[in-house]
């Protein structure tokens, strides 16, 4: 065979031909083809991304709540000013009792959750009931949260369904007032929407639970209190610490509910947040943001704190 | 005349039946193991072996049971963790956030076993199971044979009354497996307890038990010592599952002592009967000899006994060990298993084989 044929065939179109562009460009171009569909590729694009779309933001509302504003007018010096305010205005009680509603809630979510969890994922056994379930659990979210939310007035209200029911039945004589526009209304109204939130983690971690592991801790005689406690809580750990955030964060940040049904008597910290961006209060906005900030960071600390005992370091699970 | 007194076996079951949403799965199933026994469970996949050793173990709740003791207890209505009884599952389900020691000590820590002893008694079964080194390991750590082995010193811990095997070498691979039958077979008969598998290979139960019970559709087909569910299968599907693939169909012509003679179409044959009742003139059955037991050419041999018959070899495969050898015979398609290379080619050859090796029982299902 000659060589110039063998060349052809090797290379038809001629693309070896370097010659024909920039060397350089060309090398460039391979090079980030390459770095795209490395392993790292992907990895460094969603970092970039990050940084800008949350990252960014989060660093000029730190930047933001340690300014000094008055009206329209920046002051351009570094003070610790919007968090004194927080303190002396008495703001910092939305702050605790905020944290003191989400956790309750979480807790409430959890408690009932749990439970409801591991009878979806290990007993239900119709393949209808389990879907049914899981319609229930996600049809509301369809509906817009304000109108969804508005429906319990007409529940709770005192001309509404439960005080009116109960009155017909001759069960109270004046209608309950504490019903609505109360802290009772404010955690059923957050517990509803939140609730699949808790749920939904835990039962994948407990599906993802091998029915072998939990035979085999009953084999080997431990109780079922036993089983649950050192075989399923463990393994299902890493969903209920997302059960926890997932419930936890939103509740904390949710504005629609508490304004709906808290009857404005008391203030949660995204009403709070909201009045003072609306007053033009950037720095103490973003004071209440950095505080919130910095609660989920810590909160997100411990679940992996806690995760990291419950599984072990390096386990599969 | 004095009583018998009874010793309490390890396991007894007396009929046992099941089903699943109305398929029967265990169709009054009857088996009495005793105490220091290796009985296998064997059967293909459907026979109803895994939903008996389940019952056993108390994962499933049987329809119905006239009687079912472990150690003389009845265990009707006790759940798992209350039976005196571990298993080795086939995918071993060791808990994946414990360490070696910890799985191994989970049984006896349920049982409130203080530390310091449910240690000694963990690296104990760790040697027994030749892991000594291993018991800070964790589980992604280990080697499949290596999880194996944790799965048997977990479940011995215990110290069950009987140990329960689902298809312990399912999941290892063919060397291992050799190994690990050998190793466990050794095991059993050091402590002297009590082992009852479940598996669907015919040589993992001709080399590991004391006793076999072939399962097919949900009943016990028979219930003997390897060398009897072998060479003297008292069913057609017992003699077809145990590797007899010559088997010929026919009425009884003749009994004559032990000997018995089959008719199939005109051809006689001679066997001997190892069906559950003795045979009948004129009764239909089978006949079955294993590959291994035909001879080719077996000139010098032929005489009293022997069955010889002439025939046209067809094609030779070789199988390492041994060659198959397809025979088309006045008799029927048979298949020769001899050393070697074996014949190759179409040649004239006449068969023969033993009255003693040729099975004979009814044909047909197995009747209650």
């Amino acid at each position: 065979m000659n060589v110039r044929t063998d060349v052809m065939l090797r290379d038809p179109l001629g693309q070896a031909d370097v010659s024909l562009r920039p060397a350089g460009l060309h090398r460039w171009i391979v090079a980030r083809k390459e770095w795209l569909i490395s392993e790292r590729g992907p990895v460094h694009i969603f970092a970039i991304v990050w940084a800008v779309a949350v990252l960014v933001p989060v660093i000029i509302s730190v930047f933001f709540s340690l300014l000094r504003a008055h009206g329209l007018r920046i002051q351009w010096n570094i003070s610790l000013h919007a968090y004194r305010d927080i303190i002396e205005s008495g703001r910092w009680e939305v702050v605790v009792r905020t944290l003191t509603a989400a956790a309750a809630i979480t807790a409430i979510c959890l408690i009932v959750g749990f439970p409801f969890a591991l009878w979806l994922a290990k007993r239900a056994k119709s393949e209808k009931l389990i879907q049914f379930v899981w319609m229930a659990l996600t049809v509301p979210f369809f509906l817009d949260p304000s109108a969804r939310t508005l429906v319990w007035r007409g529940v709770l209200g005192s001309t509404g369904l439960v005080n009116t029911a109960l009155m017909k039945l001759d069960l109270i004589d004046a209608p309950m007032g504490w019903l609505l526009f109360s802290d009772f209304s404010v955690y059923l109204g957050l517990i509803g929407p939140y609730f699949p939130n808790m749920v939904m983690p835990i039962y994948l971690a407990i599906l993802l639970i091998d029915n072998d592991l939990i035979q085999a801790s009953a084999d080997l005689g431990a109780t079922p209190a036993k089983t649950l406690r050192s075989i399923i809580i463990p393994l299902a750990m890493p969903g209920i610490m997302a059960g926890i955030i997932f419930t936890f964060v939103p509740v904390m940040g949710d504005s629609i509910v508490p304004s709906i049904l808290g009857g404005g008597k008391k203030e949660y910290l995204a009403d709070t947040v909201m009045s003072l961006s609306t007053s033009m209060n950037y720095a103490g906005a973003a004071a209440f943001a950095t505080i919130i900030l910095l609660l989920t960071g810590i909160l997100l600390g411990l679940f992996l704190l806690f995760r990291r005992r419950a599984v072990g370091p390096g386990a599969v699970a | 005349m004095s009583e018998v007194v009874e010793i309490a076996a390890a396991l007894d079951a007396v009929d046992i039946l099941h089903q699943y949403s109305g398929v029967t799965a265990l169709d009054h199933v009857s088996l009495r193991v005793q105490e220091g026994e290796f009985l296998t469970i064997l059967g293909p996949s459907g026979s109803g072996k895994t939903t008996l050793l389940r019952i056993i173990g108390g994962f499933e709740t049987p329809v119905a049971a006239q009687r079912l003791s472990i150690a003389g207890i009845d265990v009707r209505g006790l759940p798992a963790n209350h039976r005196e009884v571990a298993t080795v599952f086939q995918h071993y389900a060791l808990f994946p956030h414990m360490s070696v020691g910890q799985n191994v000590e989970y049984g006896l820590k349920v049982r409130g076993v203080m530390p310091a002893g449910r240690r000694k008694r963990a690296e104990e079964g760790l040697r027994l199971v030749r892991l000594s080194d291993k018991y800070d390991r964790r589980i992604h750590q280990l080697s499949g044979g290596e999880r194996q082995r944790v799965a048997f010193a977990r479940a011995l811990v215990t110290e069950p009354r009987i140990l329960l095997l689902d298809e312990p070498m399912g999941a290892l691979d063919e060397k291992l497996r050799r190994e690990m039958q050998v190793e466990v077979r050794a095991l059993q008969r050091h402590l002297k307890a009590t082992f009852i598998q479940v598996t669907h290979s015919q040589e993992e139960a001709l080399t590991m038990s004391d006793r076999i019970a072939v399962m097919h559709r949900g009943r016990i087909e028979q219930l003997g010592t390897p060398a009897d569910i072998f060479d003297r299968p008292a069913t057609r599907f017992v003699a077809a599952f145990m590797g007899m693939t010559n088997l010929i169909d026919g009425t009884v012509s003749g009994i004559d002592g032990k000997i018995t003679q089959l008719d199939a179409a005109g051809q006689l044959l001679l066997g001997t009967w190892t069906g559950p009742r003795p045979p009948a003139l004129g009764q239909p059955a089978f006949a079955a000899i294993h590959p291994q037991r035909i001879a080719i050419d077996p000139s010098a041999r032929t005489g009293n006994g022997w069955n010889c018959f002439g025939g046209q070899a067809l094609s030779a495969a070789y199988r390492g060990a041994h060659t198959d050898i397809q025979v088309s015979s006045q008799i029927g398609p048979l298949t020769a298993a001899v050393a070697g290379m074996g014949i190759s080619g179409a040649v004239a050859v006449s068969v023969g084989w033993r009255a003693e090796d040729c099975a004979m029982g009814p044909a047909g299902e197995l009747d209650s």
